[in-house]
Parts: C-alpha cells; structure tokens; sequence
C-alpha cells in the first residue's frame, strides 16, 4: 500500500516532495491520472495527484491569457473559453475514451505534462508554443517559475517549454500561463474521396503548400482525406473555393459546422483506432514524404494520417521502424506491458544530455523514475 | 556593469592556442592582430567594447568541433557571434575569450518544398532564406528589422521576433530542427523535417539560449505559404491611449493583425522628416495595421478595425491601395531607429514586454520619467503584441548622460515588469539586462536556470558574464543537504 496525496496548496506540494527527499521515496507525480499509462511503468513510494489544485488564477480575454493550476478539468476550461469565443488553438485531445477512461475527465495539467496537441498542429502548433509562463516545484524542493504572462518574453532560458512534455519527470507543475486565440467565426470541410495514401500525401502537402491557411488535413484510409477550413463567414467561401480548385477535378463533398466539429473532435481524439484494443497503438511523427515507406514496412491494418500527412496514427505489434522522427507507444495490450519501449530514443549524446537536464531538476530521481524510459 | 575578471591561465595560453588554431583553420580562419580584433569589439549595443583576446572564423560543423576541442582542452573561454546585430551586447568579446565568428557558415543545404522546411547553416542571414523560397511562393515567417544582415544562428540564439510575431510567432515557433555542438566538441542532433521529437523539448530550451549551451550550426526552420494579398492600415490618433485602446479592442473582437505597430508623435515625425512616409505629422499617435490573408478576409478585417478606430475618434484612417503604398507605410516605421539617430547624437533602444492594455499607463509614468531625467524618449512599439521599444535620445559626449540615459532605461524595465510584463520582449538579456535579473527572478529561479546551463558547459566556458547577474559554481548548485531529517539550503557559494 502506498502513499497517496493530493496537495490543496503551493505549500504542501513543497511539503510533500521535501518529505520524499528526505525519505529517499520516489514519488508517481500525476494530475488527473487519465493519461498515466503514457510513459513506462514506474515502481514509486507514493503518489501524489495535483488534481485538486484547480483553480483558474487569472482569465483577461481581452489580453488572451489565462492563468490556471493542472487540475483544471479540459471540459470546464472549453465551456469558461467558449463563453468569451476563445480556444486554445493546438487543440488539445481528449484521449480519455481511447485509453479505457470516460469522456471528459482529462485535466490541462495531463496535456501540458504529455505536451498533446490535435489536428491544427501542424500551421498552429504545439501545446509548447501556447505556454507563456510556468511554476513548479522540482525534485530539490524548491519552488521555481520561469517566463510570464506575455506573448513577448525572453529573459531567461525558455523552461516552461522544457517542462511542456516533460510527463512530471523534471517537477510538479503548480501554476501556468497559457497563450489564447480567438474562436473561428464557422467552419467547414471538404471530404475528397477515394485517395490512394500516396495521392492523398501529395494533396495534403500541397494544399498545406497553398496560401489558404487550412487548419485541419487528415487521411482515414478507405473512408476520405479530409480539409478543414476555419475563419470569419466573410472568408470561408472565397477559401473553399480556392481549396476546390486545388483538389481539381477529384470527387469531393462538403460537411458543413456541426458535422465538421464531431468529425475533428473524432480525429484529434484518436476514435477511428478506438478499437482493436488487441494490438499496441502508436503515435509516430516523421516527414510526410516517408510515411508511405514506414506503412509499406509494416503494412498494418489500421492506422490513418494527422497534421497535413507527418503524423500517423498506427495499431502494430513492432516497434516503428523509421528512418527519422519520433514515436510514442500510446496504448498497449495488458499483457505485454514491459516488451515495447514507450519512446523512440535520441543518439547516445543527446540520451545523457537529456539524462543530465533530468538531473539538474531531480538529482535524486524521485519524481516518476523512469517513466520517459530514463 | 562588471565583466568575469579575466583568468591569467588562460591568457597564458594564448600561443599555443593560435599555433593549434592557425593549423587547423589557416591564416584566413583566424584574426589575431590588434586592428583585426578591434573589428569585433561590440555589437549593435555599441556602448560596450573589448577586443577579443582572438577571433576564430570556422567555416564548417565539422571545423567548429575541433575549435571547440581545442578550447575544452585549454580551457578558453568561447563567445559566439553571428553577424553581431544584438541589442543586447550578447555577443560583447572578453578580454580572455575566443570569439568565434560563424558568418562562414552561410550555406543553404536544402530546400524541401514538400515537407515546407529549408536546412540552412548558422551564418545564412534571416532575408536570405526567405528569398531563396519566395519564388515558390514561399516565406520565412519571422522579421526582425535587421533581417538583411542578421544570421539565423542568431536568430536562435536570442529567439528574434519582428513584426508578424503577432500571427506568425517567434523564431522557437518556427524551428523544427537544430544541430548543436557542445563546448566539450560532442554534436548532437534535434528534431527535423517532422512537427515532434520525442524526450525533452531541448530545442524550445536552446531557442533563446543567447549562446550560454551550445554553438548551433544548422538548422532546420519551417517556411510559410506567402499570403495571397497583404495590405496595411495607417491611422492616426489625437491621444496615445485611443491608439492603445483600439489595439486592444481589435484583439479582444478576434481579429489577430499580422502586424499592428505603434509610434508616437516623436518617433513618427523624425520618420517623416528621414524618408517622407506620408505620416500625419499632427497625430499623437499612429497605428500601422497590416492583414494578410485572401481577400475577402482582409477587407473584412480592414472594415472591422475602420469601425473600431472611428469609435474612438481617429483623425485619419488611411488604407493601402498598393503594393507600393503598403511598403511605404512601413517605410517609416522600419526607418524608425536611424530616423531617430538623425534628431539625436545617440539613442538607447529598450525592449520592455507589457499586457497591452497597461500601455496608457506605462505611458503616462514614461513621460514622468523622461522629466525626472530630462531625456526626451521616442516610443516604437510592437502594439499588437505588447512589445516596448522606447528609444531614449541622449548626447555620448555629454559627461553622465550616458549613465543617465542607462538608468532611465532601467526604471523603464522595472516598471514594465511591475506591471506584469518582462525584462526583456525580444532583444535578449546579454549584458544589458544581466543586473536586472532579479527584478523578475528569485534566487531558486535563477539557481534552476544556471542547473540548466551547468548541464550542458559545467565549466561555465560558453558566453560567460552573459545573461546571468552571478556565477556559482556548478558542483555547489547540484546539491542538497539533508540534516537530521530536514533538508537544509545553504547559501550558494559564488566564484
């Protein structure tokens, strides 16, 4: 049986991380918890859950901040930002539902921790571009903030986006500043049909080439190469058609709003491979020109394209086989937990470089051991 | 402003250093005379000089690695330098330091039009990569204004902006790969042509790093579609805050400007004299806002921002009918610092971020200062996305005015970071604002960021004296003391 807590103040996650230091206890440092199995299996003294700090600090629309705590539930926030017509534009996923949990539970501490973005990544960017400013406790015990909360920000190194993506192996992230966009005006997208993957590589890429500023370009094989269009109702036309003409004389069909939301959310939320839950699942980011090769190496059943054909989503029993970029084992079979690594791993330099920026936060190792694979 | 004292040792070693340098790079890869070295005494922060004690110009990855062994083995200090365009003195030589000079790694490797990213070397200037794609249609996104002459290597170093940041963001948003060698002469690899790396974001850290952990030398940046149309907005207002006032009202409406730059009625009129943009010379303030985009989305956008500025009394409301009439609003406001410098002996550029909707109030305690300190101060802005660039007129040759001028400026940064803002938008702490590192940081916050810094150069070789106000050692900073249950934190002991 081990520890479990979960800290109301700045004060007693100090407390609680001063305490495991001295006791040489590690510690499983999660918000929610939703997305724990992201990451290798860890074997810690207790286990600490932010997820009752959850409190939006600061809210300014009209400055497109927002300063929150990681417990803050991604549903409250969508309804607090929707309210003013605001999102934050890298999308974040609920992957809830896909790793066997309910809809709607996940917290914005899981999403910055796991630096999770959707389907507008590729022209908006990264959860890491959106976080201006960030505070956290480190394996020292001591308390640290770095950035701020403007967009224009360059005194000291750029931590917060050391941290986003750290999966709370370098602190306990208390407080963040995250950077807002205003809401789309309306949307719409165009389903082009009957693609090959090739043909539907080259399409993306060259509609992503165009000057159209598309936010959503997504392939399911054997269902449709999908293009979102957002923007103000005065643009949409005017973009859509100029989209038409590049897709030419393929056949296509418009899904109009309220289809188009449903079908984006399905895609950022991984839906199409919710099921079989019998093969891994892996998330592999890489050139678009090379994922026809990395599919023809595996030639899996199910798997489909985000991010304009440079991300591929795909269920095999082998590690991806790549020849540059990155993967990340996102959900597994029960039974072969340990057998697959979580993440591609960097050359020998970078490994004990990445092991020695661990080490400038937790000297000790106490804060989720292991679970990047070092 | 104090430098680390130079270290006898390794001036000791300046012969054999050369000796090695000159065999490895030859006579043109080295500059060691006294008039040769005199050319890299500063930066674009001109009030501070020291020759480099030599200057190796690798031209290179591969010749940047055996200059970096070289000095991990003698243990000498290493400053980089691009094209020397920071604000911020960050490339300011030591008195015992290398300065190494990367200009001559100005090659484009690749163009990759399919996966929309261009692999360049350090030395290639910003300009020239958007110009070796803009005949595909394509652009790198972000501008600094010395664009034309600085390198991209630079750019990294000190996570540059310009005026499309507002839409497009900062280079750390625009940088999908980097290669780096460390000052032990290891290299390593990040990222490339692909959206996500796995590990630790070790190039969000190294953006902006200001040449403290590593030399880059290639890089891999994402290129943008050139937008379809683009077109600008000049408008004039009789008070600074309506200016300010209808900023923040066209963010808060949702529209996101590619650009939207303020100058007041100083700045704008040393403009209209220095190159004749057609600038209201009675406004208090202009806005230039820039849309790009198609069409009817920038007509849209342009009909909104009218309304707005109507609302708030604008005295002019001018809207570009050309190409050439769009480039000329900006003529002006890109002409800003040497216009300046024409109405003044001198000038010292700061480069404050604040919440945009402070600007009335920073402001008014500006112009409070400019009489305490009988400055005149001209204000440039980067209004859409809260970045200051008060220019503070003063005359070198007048005995003080220059350490008047220096602490004006540093009033102004503590006022903006009082308000919520920060030290420094997109210029870079360098020496400049190494001192004022506590007005944003406490000591555990700047003790986390040097860890950082000890991970990558523990001998604290790389750009010391640079962005933090006090060295520790690094041995020191890496521990924790556990006493009778309790962990203990001592004070840090200092070099």
């Amino acid at each position: 049986m081990t520890d479990i807590f979960s800290p109301t103040s700045l004060d007693q996650v100090t407390e609680i991380i001063r305490d495991y230091i001295v006791a040489e206890k590690s510690l499983d440092l999660r918000t929610g918890g939703s997305l724990i199995s992201l990451g290798s299996k860890m074997n810690t003294g207790g286990t600490m859950s932010l997820s009752e700090l959850d409190q939006i600090k600061l809210y300014e629309p009209e400055e497109l901040v927002i300063t929150l705590e990681p417990g803050v539930k991604l549903s409250e926030l969508n309804k607090v930002l929707t309210e003013q017509k605001q999102e934050l534009r890298f999308e974040p996923p609920d992957l809830g539902p896909l790793l066997g949990i309910e809809k709607g539970c996940g917290t914005i501490g899981g999403i910055i921790g796991n630096n999770l973005s959707g389907p507008k990544r590729f022209m908006a960017g990264a959860a890491r571009d959106y976080v201006l400013g960030i505070e956290g406790v480190s394996g020292f015990g001591k308390v640290f903030k770095a950035g701020g909360r403007v967009v224009k920000n360059v005194t000291g190194y750029d931590v917060s986006k050391l941290m986003t993506g750290s999966y709370g192996t370098l602190g306990a992230i208390t407080e963040m500043t995250l950077k807002l966009s205003p809401l789309a005006e309306t949307e719409v997208t165009i389903a082009v049909n009957e693609l090959s993957d090739v043909e539907a590589i080259i399409l993306m890429a060259a509609i992503a080439g165009s000057p159209f500023e598309v936010s959503g370009l997504a392939h399911l094989p054997n269902k449709a190469t999908y293009v979102r269009i957002e923007g103000a109702n005065a643009s949409i036309k005017e973009r859509t058609d100029a989209v038409l003409s590049i897709i030419g004389k393929k056949s296509t069909s418009l899904i109009e709003k309220e289809q188009s939301l449903a079908l984006w959310q399905n895609i950022r939320d991984v839906e199409p491979l919710a099921p079989p839950r019998d093969i891994p699942l892996w998330k592999i980011s890489a050139p678009a020109t090379e994922m026809t090769q990395i599919i023809t190496g595996h030639n899996p059943e199910f798997y489909y394209f985000d991010w304009a054909g440079s991300q591929l989503w795909m269920s095999s029993d082998q590690t991806p086989k790549i020849n540059h970029g990155a993967f990340w084992l996102i959900r597994n079979t029960p039974d072969n937990k340990n057998s697959l690594p979580f993440m591609s791993k960097p050359d020998p330099v970078t490994e004990k470089l990445q092991a020695r920026v661990k080490n400038a936060f937790d000297p000790r190792n106490i804060l989720n051991p292991g679970r990047m694979g070092f | 402003m104090k430098m680390p004292e130079p270290e006898q040792a390794i001036l000791d070693q300046l012969p054999e250093l050369t000796r090695r340098l000159k065999d490895l790079l030859g006579d043109q890869g080295i500059v060691t005379s006294e008039r040769g070295r005199k050319a890299f005494e500063s930066d674009a922060l001109t009030a501070y000089r020291q020759s480099p004690m030599i200057v190796a110009l690798p031209a290179s990855t591969e010749e940047v690695v055996e200059v970096l062994k070289i000095c991990f083995e003698l243990n000498i200090k290493v400053v980089p330098r691009g094209a020397g365009t920071s604000l911020s003195g960050g490339a300011l030589p030591l008195e015992d330091g290398l300065t190494l000079g990367l200009s001559r790694l100005n090659e484009i490797i690749e163009i990759d039009f399919e996966n929309r990213c261009v692999v360049t070397q350090c030395g290639v200037t910003n300009l020239a990569i958007s110009d070796a794609v803009q005949d595909n249609g394509f652009y790198y996104a972000p501008d600094p204004s010395s664009q034309i002459a600085c390198t991209i290597g630079g750019n990294v170093a000190e996570n540059s902006g310009g005026v499309h940041c507002l839409k497009y963001g900062l280079t750390t948003n625009n940088i999908l790969g980097l290669k780096m060698v460390l000052m032990s002469g290891e290299t390593i690899e990040l990222g490339g042509k692909y959206m996500q790396e796995s590990g630790y974001d070790l190039i969000g850290l190294i953006t902006g790093s200001e040449g403290l952990l590593g030399i880059v030398t290639e890089i891999i940046v994402r290129i943008l579609p050139k937008p379809n149309i683009a077109r600008a907005m000049l408008i004039g207002f009789s008070n600074v805050e309506h200016a300010g006032e209808c900023v923040a009202r066209t963010i808060a409406s949702g529209i996101i400007p590619a650009g939207m730059e303020m100058m007041d009625k100083l700045a704008l009129n040393a403009a209209e004299d220095y190159c004749h943009p057609g600038y209201p010379r009675d406004a208090e303030a202009i806005l230039i806002a820039e849309f790009d985009g198609v069409q009817s989305e920038v007509d849209y956008f342009i009909e909104q921002v009218s309304e707005i500025a109507t609302d708030l009394g604008a005295t002019s409301i001018e809207v570009s009918k050309s190409e050439a009439e769009r480039m000329n609003f900006w003529a002006g406001r890109k002409a800003a610092f040497p216009a300046l410098g024409s109405i003044s002996p001198d000038y010292y550029c700061m480069d404050g971020s604040i919440p945009r909707k402070k600007l009335p109030e920073v402001l008014r305690q500006m112009n409070v200062l400019s009489k305490k300190y009988k400055l005149r101060v001209a204000n440039v802005f980067h209004a859409g996305d809260g970045n200051l660039h008060p220019l503070i007129l003063y005359d070198a040759n007048k005995p003080g005015e220059l350490e008047l001028a220096e602490d004006f400026g540093a009033d102004i940064l503590r006022l903006c970071v009082k308000v919520g803002g920060a030290l420094t938008g997109e210029h870079g702490v360098g020496v400049e604002k190494r001192d004022l590192m506590y007005e944003v940081f406490s000591e555990d916050d700047l003790a986390q960021q040097e860890r950082l810094k000890c991970a990558f150069d523990p001998k604290h070789r790389l750009n010391p004296g640079k962005m933090f106000p006090k060295l520790h050692r690094c041995a020191e900073l890496g521990k924790m003391h556990v006493h009778g249950g309790k962990l203990l934190f001592p004070d840090i002991p200092r070099f």
